[in-house]
């Protein structure tokens, strides 16, 4: 967490990313549906560890949702973004990779608007499989 | 002997470079060298990364990549200042470009690089360049000739996967094109038609990047399957003219013919709503040409030749290559986007 804090970046800096890379030409449609940072905040990283109350199954975008317990020892339902259903079986999954019930742990960035939203950028299941959005060894 | 050069941030990325200068004893060497390692946000090794030194005066560039380990190297370039650039496919990491290195006769420079986290957020099933590796690997191409129709055409039929073109030319735009391309980039692309499930520009119209589609070859129509909104197009190779006044759509009228091995479709008939690309507007009078020419049983070059007199001061060029998927399917695509539009709503 400490380091993804030192590695943030502002907005300005990510506008002048973005026309880097119109100037580049990168015209072709190179994501899904959406750009993340649009919605998450790359400088409010989440972990997350919980029992999942539901799985929403569709394209553009899967979503999982959990109960994470709060420091008050309450459950609080956090739902939390995939990339397309089309994606994640190209990565080996199907809907019943996760299910009801099951126990997970997923690493993201949680919503800009504060609300108990985030992105999923690595998951462990409940069979102790980690996949991850990332292909570096960071 | 060496020494610790603190770079400048370049405008554009906030990224901090370490450069270490070895003075060489080869001074009198007629060129230059440059090597290094390039790392991720958390200094983890970034494989196969397409790198790409330019020379500023005279114009000329190179292109490498990083090894497994991330290292890279080149070697023998001329004297002068020079630009690194290194981008990976989208988008696991942001796009990297250097400040001005000047590069003297016989110096052996030592260029470290550390990406920053890309847009995606590394979201899981959303990272096409890790995608585009798994497909690859997984697929069985036959060692035969390429395969040709009955009338002697090559045969594009099969499903097919775009690979990147890391440093593409720069698009020329008039001025409010260019305007709104930096309002629409200012403003994350949240207006952006795919955003509510409408279709996405030719030349690409897939919502699953890296699957490109899937070609039915047939006599007097190519029919691509894809995935996304939409899902078709149709090429008409019947010998067909584009109608005189046709109906201004998303994905427009597309006709195709054969010069000599190469498939060539014309593509007009556009509305003015669809963006190309991340950003790029376009006019009813946007217009594309693409060129097929299948290279072996697995690869396909295609060439895009974009042009928009209302958006383009000149056509702009692409070189994308596909490549054979056997072992991939089409999958449903239906765009239901209500929940993501509550999410940026709220």
């Amino acid at each position: 967490m400490t380091e993804l804090a030192k590695s943030g970046y502002s907005m300005k800096t990510r506008l002048q990313f973005y026309l880097f890379m119109a100037c580049l030409g990168v015209g072709i449609p190179v994501w899904a549906h959406h750009s993340f940072s649009a919605v998450f905040d790359v400088n409010s990283p989440i972990e997350l560890t919980g029992a999942v109350t539901e799985v929403d199954w569709r394209n553009p975008h899967a979503w999982i949702y959990i109960d994470v317990e709060n420091g008050s020892g309450e459950a609080v339902n956090w739902a939390v973004e995939l990339g397309s259903v089309n994606g994640l079986i190209r990565r080996g999954w199907s809907r019943s990779t996760v299910r009801v019930g099951d126990v997970i742990s997923v690493s993201g960035y949680r919503a800009k608007d504060g609300s108990t939203r985030g992105n999923v950028s690595s998951i462990k299941l409940a069979d102790g499989r980690e996949m991850s959005g990332s292909s570096s060894r960071d | 002997m060496s020494a610790v050069y603190s770079f400048r941030r370049w405008g554009i990325l906030s990224i901090t470079v370490g450069l270490t200068f070895m003075a060489s004893n080869a001074a009198r060497a007629q060129s230059g060298s440059l090597q290094g390692q390039v790392v991720g946000p958390f200094d983890g090794r970034v494989a196969n990364a397409p790198m790409r030194v330019m020379h500023i005066e005279s114009g000329a560039s190179w292109r490498t990549s990083t090894d497994e380990d991330g290292r890279y190297e080149f070697t023998s370039l001329p004297a002068g200042d020079i630009r690194v650039q290194v981008r990976v496919r989208c988008c696991e990491y942001m796009p990297y470009q250097s400040e001005l290195v000047e590069l003297r006769s016989g110096d052996e420079h030592t260029f470290d690089i550390r990406l920053e986290q890309g847009f995606q957020l590394n979201t899981l099933g959303d990272d096409v360049g890790i995608a585009t590796a798994q497909i690859l690997a997984n697929q069985n191409i036959p060692d035969l000739p390429i395969p040709r129709t009955i009338d002697g055409r090559p045969d594009l039929t099969g499903m097919w996967m775009y690979g990147d073109d890391p440093f593409p030319p720069t698009p020329v735009f008039h001025d409010w094109a260019a305007e709104l391309v930096h309002e629409r980039t200012a403003n994350q692309f949240i207006e952006s038609p795919r955003i509510r499930c409408l279709p996405t520009s030719l030349p690409i119209p897939t919502h699953t990047p890296p699957i490109f589609g899937k070609f039915l070859q047939t006599p007097g129509l190519i029919a691509l399957l894809y995935e996304g909104v939409l899902g078709y197009r149709q090429i008409f190779t019947d010998g067909r003219s584009h109608p005189e006044d046709p109906n201004p759509s998303w994905l427009g009228h597309s006709i195709g013919w054969w010069e000599d091995d190469v498939l060539v479709v014309d593509t007009v008939g556009f509305n003015d709503r669809g963006w190309t690309g991340l950003s790029h507007p376009r006019s009813e009078q946007f217009h594309v040409i693409e060129r097929y020419r299948r290279t072996s049983y697995g690869e396909m070059a295609l060439e895009l030749t974009i042009k928009d007199p209302e958006v383009y001061q000149e056509p702009w060029v692409r070189q994308i290559p596909l490549y054979l998927t056997p072992n991939e399917e089409l999958l449903e695509y239906v765009c239901e986007n209500e929940k993501w539009l509550q999410s940026i709503n709220d």
